[in-house]
């Protein structure tokens, strides 16, 4: 988990536009890394970023000038389909990636941005290839996210609208340990859980460590 | 007296997800998402680890270890003579890490000597872990498997995993409801995974995103519960977030007796609540899909999506023909990847290596399919490399005992431990550089399989018949 809280966010803008990018792309699996690495940005679009032997590709964006501090990538349908792997959005928020623009995600990489302080924002596919047009002409071209007011503004103007539900959002806003929210209910999880071992016993016959 | 009964009787006919969606609702939270009770944790040591000791590392514990349930799959080798060490970069340390941190948790796992070892979609339901009508999560994107017992079983993330370890619930927003009801009788030579190609194809791969998938229909109705498993393992690949069958009359038989499935009065008790899974008539699903697969043949990807596929028969499509500007740019990349030609026949394409394994093919029956095909035959001398996989220690122990691993050796393959293997290139053992490869696991992506490996994904039928061939090929025409 790596989440921090993420309401507004101003910076440059790296265009990837092709569909169904997964997340092995984003995170290969044959990136050596630790049980307990905390920085995994080197592993990130392995493949697309450097040749086998370690060195840049320049046409690949973010080796280019104007993107290697990309705050927001923009890409087209379906982004971070595939594998469930979380390390794929660890590794775009490790490099600085805070918000991900595309007309779908693939729905375990959605589920993992909120997570982790990533803002992965639908719209429409028409507006997505303008956005990323716009990133393509300009390398020095900076965009602003608004959470709060659920807007992106380009610093030539343009402006996007975007709907986000209201429990993902805040989990962003206020970088939550959802793990310590849900806690709170720990009685009424309890519960649950005395009341079901009586109506479906069977669910648990599961031995522990045998 | 009977006032109750009544009551239970108005409720508006709901969808199977609907139902198990409520019969696990702990609470509804202000955002209107609501906090959904897990029964099964399932861990494998490639995100299993990092769950484990992040939660270890924050002073976490497991809120009901005896629900968790843990294997060793992605990282561990399948060289026959298999230790701790591995290939795979960094491997060893993550068996290691599991194994501690799962000791240190307290619970069951399926360590490399264990005979019920084997890779989590497929060993969970053999040893009756997964149960019709229970949720199951795991870090891993093909749970959905577990969907062909009649399960709720999703993939999540790490953090996700973290989360129901440490409250057994997860906070979701309801997915949208989606039935793909599947007719007809598929032709000889096909299977649940050319029916599962032939549908990503027809609906796209991003057909199903946001939905819960149920399968119905005769056809599914007809297949074996390893075909249904095979039929909701690859769900994912058209983006949906799980699938499910309903569970009937082949689950419970299917189910009954395996290790941790109920005995007794408890089955008994299960069997009540088993027989109501199913969708009201009148239920309304947000989504609805039909296919009609009346003498459908086998089917063969051809790009690097799984919903770029053709019928063996068939050719590599012709880019001008692709309508969508996304869709035919995309057609156009896997094309220049894979190394085919538009309007190029897909039989007869030379293929360099075979892989029979994964959650999607590795069951029994599917070592039998292939097995069947290759019977007293050779592969090609063309082939460099051809691997079987089996999916559970179990599968493999059956399988020898049924011979089947003879007529594998015999006919050129390797047969190999159980696990993930060379369903994804984790960086150790790999196929010849560049090869084209004829393979019955789920994803076709670039790289999947290896740098620059060209994987088309089909039956294990088709696999077998293209690995006599040394090109791809149509099973039908091996003759018994
Ligand atoms: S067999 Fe392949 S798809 Fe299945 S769990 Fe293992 S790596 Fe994933």
């Amino acid at each position: 988990m790596r989440n921090t809280p993420l309401t507004t966010l101003t910076g440059r803008v790296a265009p990837l536009m092709r569909a169904n990018i997964d997340t092995d792309a984003i995170f290969p699996s044959r990136s050596k890394m630790g049980v307990d690495e905390t920085d995994v940005s080197r592993f990130l679009f392995r493949e697309w970023r450097f040749t086998d032997d370690g060195h840049e590709r320049p046409d690949f964006v973010l080796n280019q000038t104007g993107r290697r501090d990309a705050v927001f990538m923009v890409a087209l349908d379906n982004f971070g389909c595939g594998s469930s792997r979380e390390t794929a959005p660890w590794a775009l928020r490790d490099f600085g990636i805070r918000c991900i623009v595309a007309p779908s995600f693939g729905s375990i990489f959605q589920a993992n941005c909120y997570r982790n302080g990533i803002a992965p924002i639908v719209l429409d596919r028409k507006d997505v290839e303008t956005l990323g047009s716009l990133a393509d002409k300009d390398a020095t071209m900076t965009m602003t996210l608004d959470l709060s007011k659920q807007v992106l503004e380009t610093s030539g103007g343009s402006r996007f609208l975007f709907t986000m539900p209201s429990g993902v959002k805040t989990m962003l806003m206020e970088g939550l340990d959802t793990i310590g929210v849900t806690l709170t209910r720990r009685a009424e999880i309890e519960a649950f859980q005395r009341n079901d071992v009586s109506t479906r016993p069977w669910v648990y016959v599961g031995n522990s460590s045998g | 007296m009977t006032l109750t009964k009544t009551i239970t009787k108005t409720q508006a006919p709901r969808t199977l997800h609907g139902k198990l969606w409520d019969q696990h609702q702990v609470a509804v939270l202000d955002d209107g998402s609501e906090l959904l009770y897990i029964d099964r944790i399932a861990l494998h040591e490639r995100s299993g680890a990092i769950a484990l000791r992040q939660l270890a590392k924050s002073n976490r514990k497991l809120f009901e270890p005896s629900l968790v349930f843990g294997t060793l799959d992605h990282v561990l080798d399948t060289r026959v003579g298999r230790t701790d060490q591995t290939l795979i970069p960094s491997g060893t340390e993550y068996i290691r890490v599991f194994r501690n941190e799962a000791a240190a948790a307290g619970i069951v796992l399926f360590d490399i000597d264990d005979p019920r070892q084997g890779i989590t979609h497929v060993t969970f339901a053999e040893q009756g872990v997964a149960l019709p009508g229970l949720t199951l999560i795991c870090a891993d994107s093909h749970t959905g498997t577990l969907g062909g017992l009649g399960a709720m079983a999703w993939g999540v993330g790490i953090s996700e995993t973290e989360h129901g370890l440490a409250t057994q619930t997860l906070n979701l927003v309801r997915p949208k409801t989606m039935r793909v009801t599947i007719d007809g009788h598929i032709g000889t030579g096909a299977s649940a995974k050319d029916i599962v190609l032939a549908l990503i194809g027809q609906v796209g791969v991003t057909g199903g995103v946001g939905h819960m998938v149920e399968f119905a229909g005769s056809a599914v109705r007809d297949l074996s519960i390893e075909g249904r498993m095979t039929l909701c393992n690859m769900a994912v690949e058209f983006g949906a977030w799980s699938a499910i069958v309903a569970p009937d009359a082949s689950t419970f038989a299917y189910v009954k007796g395996l290790p941790y499935a109920p005995s007794g009065a408890a089955w008994d008790a299960a069997m009540e609540t088993w027989s109501h899974l199913k969708t009201d008539d009148g239920a309304v699903f947000d989504r609805e899909v039909v296919l009609d697969v009346g003498a459908l043949g086998p089917h063969i990807s051809w790009g690097t999506n799984p919903g770029q596929v053709a019928s063996v028969t068939g050719t590599v499509p012709d880019l001008a023909a692709i309508a969508d500007p996304v869709a035919r740019a995309a057609a156009k990349a896997s094309l220049d990847y894979m190394g085919l030609t538009p309007g190029q026949p897909l039989e007869g394409v030379p293929i360099d290596a075979v892989f029979i394994g994964s959650c999607t093919n590795a069951r029994l029956a599917d070592l039998r399919s292939a097995a069947a095909i290759l019977k007293g035959r050779t592969i090609a001398a063309s082939i460099r490399k051809a691997i079987v996989v089996p999916g559970s220690s179990d599968v493999k122990k059956q399988a020898e005992a049924e011979g089947l691993h003879r007529i594998f050796l015999d006919a050129g393959f390797e047969w190999r431990e159980s696990g993930c293997s060379l369903c994804f290139f984790g960086g150790g053992e790999a196929f010849p550089a560049g090869a084209r490869v004829a393979s019955t696991t789920n994803r076709n992506f670039e790289n999947r399989q290896g740098p620059g490996i060209r994987t088309h994904i089909m039956s294990p039928a088709t696999a077998a018949a293209s690995s006599l061939a040394g090109a791809l090929a149509d099973p039908r025409k091996v003759v018994a």
